[in-house]
């Protein structure tokens, strides 16, 4: 893994960031999920947005693809040096060219999602080929008369595709069915998918969540691939500290959908808002040990030389801290602290503009529902059974419960999609 | 203009009819809350409803034109108002139990939940024309409709009198919505009704039986459709092919208040119905049902989810 | 204590059989077979219902011979299928059936040359049917000329809808009657003047064959206007307007506005295909329907190329991607609003297409040719046919089309010429037939591969399979 750059500003400023956000408020009812958040993405970078569970990074998302429209606030995209295209300006869509989702790809952004919304009937190829395609102008008329310019476009289309696949690792296994791949390479598909249409920018969802290890050094490498070998510029969502300290150049922190802090990942390490919206229990701490190990920074003083930390620290705490407090840990094993880095639990998504009200009365049961699923994923994940599953599981739900990320939907796996 | 100086009597015949779409369109509009479907075999419910009415008339009353009066009149006619509801209920819950229940245990996609409803309705439309033959059913009076009083307005007095028909068809109408509306927010029934409407998986886990309370939804839409058309039948001519028109429009009126939305089916209803019979004072008789499909485009257009607002959640 | 496993189970026996005895789900399974057998007897009955009798049928179809009949029946089916159950006899049957199961994958069958072969073989046999067996007697001739053919086209056309495009058009006959219509005026059969004939003033007075590409362009536009707000929207309300539509479009036929529809009566004496190019000279005529059908063979071909090309391009793929999982479709790009229109488009044009063709074969139309219920027919042919299957649908028109003329007025060889099902009752039977296949069947007879995955997936939560749902665009929360 290479390391994550701390001197020179990765992204270029020239011209302005590729993507600007300033002061979007995103209202569903009386829950604000986000508030007043500005972040800007600088052409050739990768940002990644991390924060707690129901802090506002999905919504963040589909803000920025035409899914929701925030209330308030400038979103701008700026292809190439050029004009900035504005997609969002105080409560309105831009009407001469992106209110609609699709219209946000043709620009030139791209998206991932957090449970892998493929074209489970289509073959891997044909998966891209969709996306590879929305850019050729092949009409019916012309598909109905064969005209040669039509299969001129196919070809076209089709090794693009196929460099796409290529350029993921999936050549080979172009004629599979999309749902009988394994589950890396499912995301990687997507990501292919992603790519097909020639974005400027990507927005990737949650890349990780789900993957083992192995497949997380791959997903890692892939990301700085396509920024450095196709110059595309990446926004990152993520929760596995360790692939974002690996290939992130500078982080923004959300949390109960405001932005505490933003910069670099040393910077953002000992940020004391930061240190504060996880609040380090034991585990936090040893996470910020390893992953300041693996990431082998030198920045920052060694974690490991600091006190132990009481083990009574506040239980109620969202454990599921990932970002290193500056401060260590003595004990608590590199079980819990792999726990604690994996996805504790799903962010709920809220990808469909769904016409619902706010959920508190869903939390309660999904609170539970997913406290459960999040238990499970890490019993199964460790060697060691994390200890304290309280700390993980239910203490977190609570605030991300109130935090309202929830509005709208729950995160299950396909169904919500195929019942909108 | 014609409609100005036949204001009430035509705002009069708008409420009646009106109230009888309401009482359809809550069955669309509660099945549409529970399951995501437009139901449309309901007109069939609606049908069969009206024929159930008719077959206890003409059990009681007979066909010999002799109209009972007194004690009678007033039993022969809840009997066949009963009669309507008890058939009506059983055509909407065998229809769930027939038709859409093995699509839910399936998890069938939309478009299947539909094909399957239109299919329901030709054959259910069509096997009442076998039953009983494809022609006007005779409906036996069971009471001598009399004056009431007499609206306002200029012109004969004929069309301007209220009659006791017209009562009993508005008094009905409204104390079943208003027993509906209790019903659906004061018991355990009807916030499971609520609660499946919104999130029907959550409500299971919270302990809600989804399919009892399917079912029951659609036991008490088709209750509101077979009263509806009995109601119905007592001033308009009853035939296998009756329910199609009142369905759409009963539709029509379910969107028009807000999918989902049972006050709005009610309010939608009436709205509809006042709107429909203002038309025929304006346009001539054979496009007044152009009327209504213009007002589907346009609330479809302008305002989607209905004037009092949608209520529709996740599918069950 | 200990008890040996002998005792156990016969503790265990005894304690479930004070289950009741009427739980036993075996009777249930009585009851619905009993049920469906009475269901049936009336379905079969010959005898209609009467309107001053309610419970004729009733009485002879339940509380007579023909009721004892089907009781028995009942029970026998029960008691075989009971005993299927209890000894498994499906395993053994599905074994035995392996074999031809097998036949399936021969690599033979596969063969891109063998296929291109039996199409050629099949358009073979569809050219020379006029000359084969009942199919020489006018009666069939007319059957498949004016229904078979007509009727192919048009479920063809509504199979991009309903199959490929996943949405529901429950007024495509509607096109139809627009296509019709616009074939009577443009043969100069309407406007009627006001002195009932039709000859004092006809703007136009063209070759039906100008009827084609004008209809198809007409219906397209429908299609186009009535689809572009409608589509923005969930697919159930997509299926009232169309369903909605369709009543407009007769509405206005038979309420003649400005004359030119003609009302209740309609067109008469509409002119047939006449051929005059080249120095060939064909008149088509009505009283000989082979050369409708030899049209008709040449058109569905055409229609069938066309779309096989457009099954298999970025647009089929498109259409298949938008029906799996809308809200990824648009967030890849694609427009899926405009897709949609496309489909619905495509199909309203041949459902004009296809209203020309029976125009001119039937030369007189009136609003009562083309009620609501065959909107519902022509869905019914692509679903029991299997939607998005192109063999599937052709295969299901021509048998839904067919079977009911075949079972309404036979062939002396077949019950001595006497008809088997009463014309009245073949809606209803169509009707059963919907319900049936989407219950136990919903990819159809001959199933796309791709369609019947997608139902499977999505029954088991996995992505959608229609494109019901509302177009992922941004709202305001």
């Amino acid at each position: 893994m290479s390391t994550s750059t701390e001197t020179a500003p990765a992204g270029s400023t020239v011209g302005g960031p590729v993507l600007h956000a300033q002061d979007v408020t995103l209202r569903f009812g009386g829950l604000t999920s986000l508030d007043h958040v500005s972040l800007d993405l600088y052409r050739g970078e990768i940002l990644a947005v991390i924060g707690p569970n129901g802090a506002g990074k999905t919504s963040l998302f589909n803000s920025l693809t035409g899914v929701y429209l925030p209330q308030e606030g400038v979103i701008e995209f700026v292809p190439d040096n050029g004009t900035a295209i504005s997609l969002v300006k105080n409560g309105a869509f831009n009407r001469r060219s992106n209110r609609k989702p699709h219209l946000v790809n043709r620009a030139g952004i791209s998206r991932t999602f957090q449970n892998i919304r493929l074209f489970n009937a289509l073959t891997v190829l044909e998966n891209v080929q969709i996306a590879a395609e929305t850019r050729s102008s092949s009409g019916p008329v012309g598909v109905m008369l064969g005209l040669p310019r039509n299969r001129r476009n196919e070809r076209a289309a089709r090794q693009h595709s196929r460099d796409m696949l290529e350029f993921v690792g999936l050549r080979g296994k172009e004629n599979a069915i999309a749902s009988s791949l394994s589950y890396g390479d499912q995301r990687r598909l997507e990501i292919a998918r992603a790519m097909a249409s020639d974005p400027k920018v990507l927005l990737l969802d949650e890349p990780a969540a789900g993957t083992n290890p192995s497949e997380k050094l791959g997903l890692a490498e892939l990301i700085q691939r396509i920024n450095t070998e196709l110059g595309i510029s990446i926004l990152l969502i993520e929760h596995d500290m360790r692939l974002v300290m690996s290939v992130a150049h500078r982080i923004t922190v959300l949390n109960f959908g405001k932005v505490i802090a933003s910069g670099r990942p040393s910077e953002v390490q000992q940020n004391p808002a930061v240190i504060e919206a996880y609040l380090g229990s034991e585990a936090a701490e040893e996470a910020a040990a390893e992953a300041e190990a693996a990431v082998a920074t030198d920045a920052v003083p060694a974690a490991r030389d600091a006190e132990p930390v009481e083990a009574d620290a506040e239980p109620e705490i969202e454990s599921e801290a990932e970002v290193d407090a500056a401060e260590a840990a003595a004990e608590a094993d590199a079980a819990e602290a792999a726990a604690a880095e994996e996805p504790a639990a799903e962010e709920p998504t809220a990808e469909e503009p769904a016409s619902t009200e706010p959920a508190s009365e869903q939390s309660g049961a999904e609170a539970q529902a997913e406290a459960q699923t999040a238990s499970a994923t890490e019993a199964a994940e460790t060697a060691e059974a994390a200890e304290e599953p309280d700390a993980e599981a239910g203490s977190e739900q609570s605030p991300a419960a109130e935090s309202g990320q929830t509005a709208g939907s729950r995160d299950r796996d396909t169904n919500e999609e195929g019942s909108a | 203009m014609y409609i100005t100086q036949h204001f009430w009597e035509l705002l009069f015949q708008g409420i009646r009819l009106g109230s009888l779409y309401a009482l359809i369109a809550i069955g669309y509009t509660m099945v549409y809350g529970v399951l995501q479907l437009i139901n449309f075999a309901h007109s069939e419910v609606f049908m069969s409803g009206a024929l159930g009415g008719v077959f206890m008339l003409t059990a009681l009353v007979g066909t010999d034109g002799k109209t009972p009066g007194g004690f009678s009149a007033v039993e022969y006619t809840a009997l066949a108002l009963i009669a309507g509801a008890a058939v009506g209920a059983a055509i909407a819950f065998s229809l769930e139990r027939v038709a859409y229940r093995p699509l839910r245990q399936r998890h069938a996609p939309k478009l299947v939940y539909l094909i399957t409803a239109i299919g329901a309705s030709i054959f259910l439309y069509n096997l009442a024309g076998k039953l009983f033959g494809r022609n006007n059913l005779q409906v036996p009076e069971p009471f001598h409709s009399g004056k009431v009083f007499v609206l306002p307005g200029t012109g004969p007095a004929g069309p301007r009198t209220v009659r006791s028909l017209d009562m009993l068809i508005i008094i009905t109408a409204v104390v079943m919505m208003i027993a509906l509306d209790l019903l659906i927010s004061r018991t355990k029934l009807g916030a499971g009704i609520r609660a499946v409407a919104q999130d029907a998986e959550t409500a299971q886990l919270m302990g809600v039986d989804v399919s009892k309370v399917i079912s029951r939804t659609f036991l008490i839409g088709g209750l509101l459709a077979g009263v509806g058309g009995v109601l119905y039948a007592m001033f308009h001519a009853v035939n296998y092919t009756m329910g199609f028109v009142p369905g759409i429009k009963a539709f029509t009126a379910a969107v028009l208040g807000g999918i989902g939305n049972v006050r709005g089916a009610m309010l939608g209803g009436l709205l509809l119905g006042i709107v429909e019979t203002f038309s025929q004072g304006i346009f001539k008789l054979e496009w007044v049902d152009v009327v209504s499909f213009v007002v589907l485009v346009a609330v479809l257009l302008i305002r989607p989810t209905g004037i009092l607002g949608e209520r529709t959640g996740r599918a069950a | 204590m200990t008890t040996s496993i002998s005792e156990l189970s016969a503790q265990v026996r005894q304690l479930r059989s004070h289950d009741a005895w009427w739980k036993n789900p075996r009777w249930a399974r009585l009851f619905t077979i009993f049920a469906v057998f009475m269901v049936l007897s009336i379905l079969t009955n010959k005898v209609q219902g009467s309107s001053s009798d309610y419970t004729l049928l009733f009485k002879n179809s339940w509380f007579s011979a023909r009721g004892v009949q089907f009781l028995i029946g009942s029970v026998v089916i029960w008691a075989i299928a009971e005993v299927w159950r209890a000894r498994g006899l499906s395993r053994i049957a599905a074994q035995a059936a392996q074999p031809v199961r097998q036949v399936k994958d021969i690599p033979a069958l596969k063969n891109v040359w063998v296929k291109r072969a039996s199409l050629l073989v099949l358009v073979v046999v569809a050219i020379l049917l006029p000359t084969m067996g009942m199919f020489t007697l006018p009666y069939f001739q007319s059957v498949l000329a004016g229904q078979v053919g007509v009727y192919v086209l048009a479920a063809l056309g509504l199979n991009v809808v309903v199959g490929w495009a996943g949405l529901l058009d429950l007024g495509y006959i509607a096109f139809f009657a627009i296509g019709a219509y616009t074939t009577a005026i443009l043969s100069g059969k309407l406007p009627i003047g006001a002195d009932g004939s039709p000859e004092a003033h006809p703007p136009f007075h063209l070759n039906l064959f100008f009827a084609f590409p004008i209809a198809v362009a007409l219906t397209m536009v429908a299609g186009l206007v009535l689809g572009a707000p409608t589509l923005r929207l969930r697919g159930d309300y997509l299926a009232i307007v169309t369903l909605g539509f369709h009543e407009i479009v007769l509405t206005i036929a038979r309420n003649n506005p400005k004359n030119i529809t003609g009302g209740a009566l309609g067109a008469t004496g509409i002119p047939t295909f006449r051929f005059n190019l080249f120095g060939i000279h064909y008149d088509w005529n009505t009283t000989d329907s082979k050369p409708y059908w030899y049209l008709a063979i040449g058109l569905i071909i055409v229609v069938v190329f066309a779309f096989r090309r457009l099954e298999h391009s970025k647009v089929g793929r498109t259409w298949t991607a938008i029906r799996e999982d809308e809200v990824a479709a648009a967030a890849s790009g694609v427009p899926t609003v405009k897709y949609k229109l496309m489909a619905f488009a495509i199909g309203a044009s041949t459902s004009g297409f296809a209203g020309v063709l029976a125009t001119a074969k039937i030369t007189a139309i009136t609003p009562e040719n083309f009620p609501l219920a065959v909107s519902i027919f022509v869905l019914a042919y692509v679903i029991f046919g299997g939607m998005g299957s192109l063999t599937g649908v052709i295969v299901g028109a021509s048998l839904m089309t067919f079977l009911p003329a075949f079972l309404q007025g036979p062939p002396s060889w077949f019950n001595n010429g006497v008809p088997v099902v009463d014309p009245k009752d073949i809606p209803m039977w169509i009707g059963a037939v919907l319900l049936v296949m989407m219950i136990f069947r919903p990819q159809g007879l001959i199933p796309s591969k791709r369609r019947a995955q997608e139902l499977a997936q999505a029954e088991h939560g996995v992505g959608d399979a229609d494109a019901m749902t509302e177009p992922a665009e941004g709202v305001a929360p």
